[in-house]
């Protein structure tokens, strides 16, 4: 039977905070696996130039916060953290990499600026450093390893991003930027910008491209190339949308990167996998936004199988529904199936695929006014029922949103060996029936009252956000 | 042990206090329990470490309000005297590790007397920190900066409210320009002549945004509006940008001292 550890990783030094730390993602070094660091929307606790990522050296078991990234500060009275920010190991060395939108720069500059970034090591209090600078762009989300070559080895990092920086303007927003050698090239680190995008989307591409990398240098890019885009409002639009997948075999080494999967239709790179989807761009679903829930994932034993998750409104522009909808190609990604019933009111898929070939799905399901947290894995690809994992329930109008995103734009699985690893954000009621498998507080709580305490042992601190990670040991 | 009594102590300077403050965001009056180590795995220590045991938190964001009675690492100054166990100071620090415990570093100190009339008011005064005077004072000060750093200040009411149709691409991190119009009552400083003005503000509730004033249909006060710039001059003459740009009108009062 597998085991299961929940833990809120909100250290006990902020038994008082009361912030909205939503939007989390995680990095397990596969190298070692008890060092892993998660991310979130959580700004330096005192309001310093550097926003936190969470540490832990012991298999997630307890966190401290390193205030390390770039972006964070205080500017008139209001407390900045980073803007997006997604982190990844290589597979060796224990370097972390992270893709950023400096928060500072964002509202100063009202420029979504993309940050490439890197540590040599997680514990260390000296920032990140700056590897690229970019803008405007968007939700960036890194993947790495390691490959040995030419003496030495060598860290292959991709990073996803929505990238509007075209001169001339084009609407081919999907983006990977590519580092064959990030640990040492100097200078940029021999990041590049490649273009994914080959057909003409209306205006733009969806904001999330997401990645999936096999160890023989096969890697998928999955994005969401929009047909037809009727405005609302600037925040808010009605989207039609194909699911694209392209691929690389070669990590994106040659000439013309992830262009080794041509659609079996019209013949342009990169497969689509559906078309015609709808979806509110902006709208909402409780206290949370939605329009941008895509995950893709490879099968470390087989470069040809892999598999995709998205949501979409299968009502239309009457409806009200997010469904999500999971796929399946064993023919690295030509033709693709149904593999999962589809499931309605659903957001934040994360799909990973352990080194046994068991598939996980994690996802965030809105029904009953309550947010509820889950994780699936199964061996059938769903042939039969999944194991299904409750991670976290509670209430969805608890707390108050302060600002959007609520619980965040993506949560993260991760499959390291035959362990899943991953972080998801929520309401943080200490409450055991929230926890259906457990959970473990760094932070003072009274599980008893149902409240969290401060740290001097006073109770009432509010109800807010926190992160979650979660790990299903084999 | 030194804990010097004010007969004899040199006086503190006038605003050396406000200066510390104006520093550093947390500051507590604390007794040294250990020198040379920390409890907190993870966290280096040497010579400069210290344990001190929090006896009144002077001033601290909401999540450190709490901290009375509980330890405390500091990373002393290299600089700084040396200090012995026992010995009682006012700590003014920065934040550097947050785990199992809180460790801060040392930006600066004041012997204790310096702050016990502060703790003694507080405990008589609805303040709800030794220091919230001081604090407020700060903000005080940082608000008339920021309203003679800005374009145009007026006491108003807001007439209408129109979102601008942009075009571009869509992030979820849009600012969501709105239009606001404000009938002006009264123009403290400023090129404004006209009976209203027009306003930009970010209508959004990304993260990024949702600290910008959003004004309400009706909604009457002191705005602090600052020059749009670039394409933006011709959808207004002026936007609000930060977390401070909308005060109640009786802010005015205040702001002209500092301005």
């Amino acid at each position: 039977m597998p085991r299961f550890k929940v833990v809120n990783i909100t250290p006990k030094a902020l038994s008082g905070e009361s912030e909205q730390d939503s939007e989390p993602f995680l990095a397990v070094n596969p190298e070692k696996p008890t060092e892993m660091v998660a991310t979130a929307f959580t700004s330096d606790p005192m309001g310093g130039r550097f926003a936190p990522v969470y540490v832990s050296t012991d298999g997630g078991s307890s966190w401290s916060l390193n205030t390390i990234v770039p972006g964070g500060g205080v500017i008139q009275g209001h407390a900045f953290g980073t803007g997006d920010i997604t982190v990844a190991f290589a597979d060796r060395g224990g370097t972390l990499y992270a893709g950023i939108l400096n928060g500072v720069a964002a509202f100063l500059q009202d420029r979504t600026i993309l940050q490439i970034l890197r540590t040599s090591s997680i514990t260390s209090t000296a920032p990140m450093k700056v590897l690229v600078n970019r803008d405007p762009v968007d939700q960036p989300w890194v993947i790495a390893d390691t490959v040995a070559g030419n003496g030495g080895d060598h860290d292959r990092v991709f990073i996803g991003n929505n990238d509007f920086a075209h001169d001339p303007p084009s609407p081919r927003s999907a983006t990977v930027d590519v580092s064959g050698d990030a640990r040492t090239a100097p200078g940029s680190a021999g990041f590049a910008p490649v273009g994914i995008e080959h057909r003409t989307p209306a205006q733009q591409d969806g904001p999330p491209v997401r990645l999936a990398l096999h160890p023989d240098g096969t890697v998928y890019a999955a994005f969401e190339s929009w047909t037809t885009d009727k405005a609302v409002s600037r925040q808010v639009s009605n989207v039609t949308f194909d699911v694209v997948v392209t691929r690389d075999d070669k990590a994106a080494a040659g000439a013309s990167p992830f262009q080794d999967l041509v659609d079996s239709t019209d013949g342009s790179p990169g497969q689509r996998v559906a078309t015609g989807r709808f979806v509110v761009f902006g709208g909402s679903m409780g206290q949370e936004r939605m329009g941008g829930d895509l995950t893709i994932a490879v099968d470390p034993t087989d470069a040809n199988n892999v598999w995709i998750a998205w949501c979409d409104r299968v009502g239309g522009p009457k409806g009200t529904d997010n469904t999500l909808h999971v796929q399946r190609s064993t023919d690295r990604g030509q033709n693709w199936r149904r593999t999962r019933d589809d499931l309605t009111d659903v957001k934040n898929p994360a799909l990973a695929v352990n080194s046994e070939g068991l598939i996980g799905l994690a996802y965030q399901k809105f029904a009953d006014n309550q947010w509820t947290t889950i994780l699936e894995t199964t061996a059938d690809s769903w042939k039969s029922e999944p194991e299904t994992t409750v991670l976290h329930q509670a209430p969805a109008d608890v707390p108050q949103a302060v600002s959007l995103p609520y619980l965040g734009d993506y949560i993260r699985l991760l499959a390291v060996g035959a362990d899943f690893y991953g972080v998801f954000s929520g309401n943080n009621t200490p409450d055991n029936a929230n926890f259906p498998v457990g959970v473990t507080y760094q932070r003072n709580a009274d599980f008893t009252t149902h409240q969290l305490v401060d740290v001097d042992g006073t109770p009432g601190v509010p109800v807010s956000i926190d992160p979650f990670f979660f790990h299903r040991a084999a | 042990m030194t804990d010097p009594t004010t007969s004899g102590a040199p006086a503190v300077p006038p605003g050396e206090i406000t200066d510390l403050v104006r520093r550093s965001p947390m500051s507590f009056l604390g007794t040294v329990t250990r020198i040379g180590g920390t409890p907190l795995p993870g966290l280096a220590a040497d010579e400069h470490t210290a344990v001190v045991k929090v006896d009144h938190v002077l001033h601290a964001p909401d999540a450190f309000r709490r901290l009375a009675g509980s330890r405390v690492t500091v990373q002393l100054r290299a600089d700084a005297a040396p200090l012995a166990v026992g010995d009682s100071a006012a700590f003014f620090t920065e934040g550097l590790f947050y785990g199992s415990g809180l460790a801060v570093s040392e930006v600066g100190r004041l012997p204790a007397h310096a702050v016990r009339p502060h703790v003694a008011l507080a405990a008589t005064s609805a303040d709800e920190q030794p220091f919230s005077a001081v604090l407020r004072e700060i903000h005080r000060q940082d608000l008339a900066v920021h309203a003679r750093e800005a374009d145009a200040v007026l006491l108003g009411t807001v007439a209408g409210l129109e979102r601008i149709d942009g075009s571009g691409h869509y992030s979820e991190h849009d600012p969501d320009w709105w239009r606001a119009t404000l009938d002006v009552q009264h123009v403290e400083s400023g090129a404004i002549t006209a009976d209203s003005v027009s306003v930009l503000y970010p209508n959004s509730r990304d993260r990024h945004w949702n600290h910008v004033p959003k004004p309400r249909a009706g909604q009457a006060g002191l705005w602090i509006l600052h020059a749009t710039e670039g394409d933006r001059r011709e959808l207004a003459p002026y936007a609000l940008r930060d977390a401070d740009d909308y005060q109640p009108a009786h802010r005015l009062a205040a702001l002209r001292e500092g301005m």
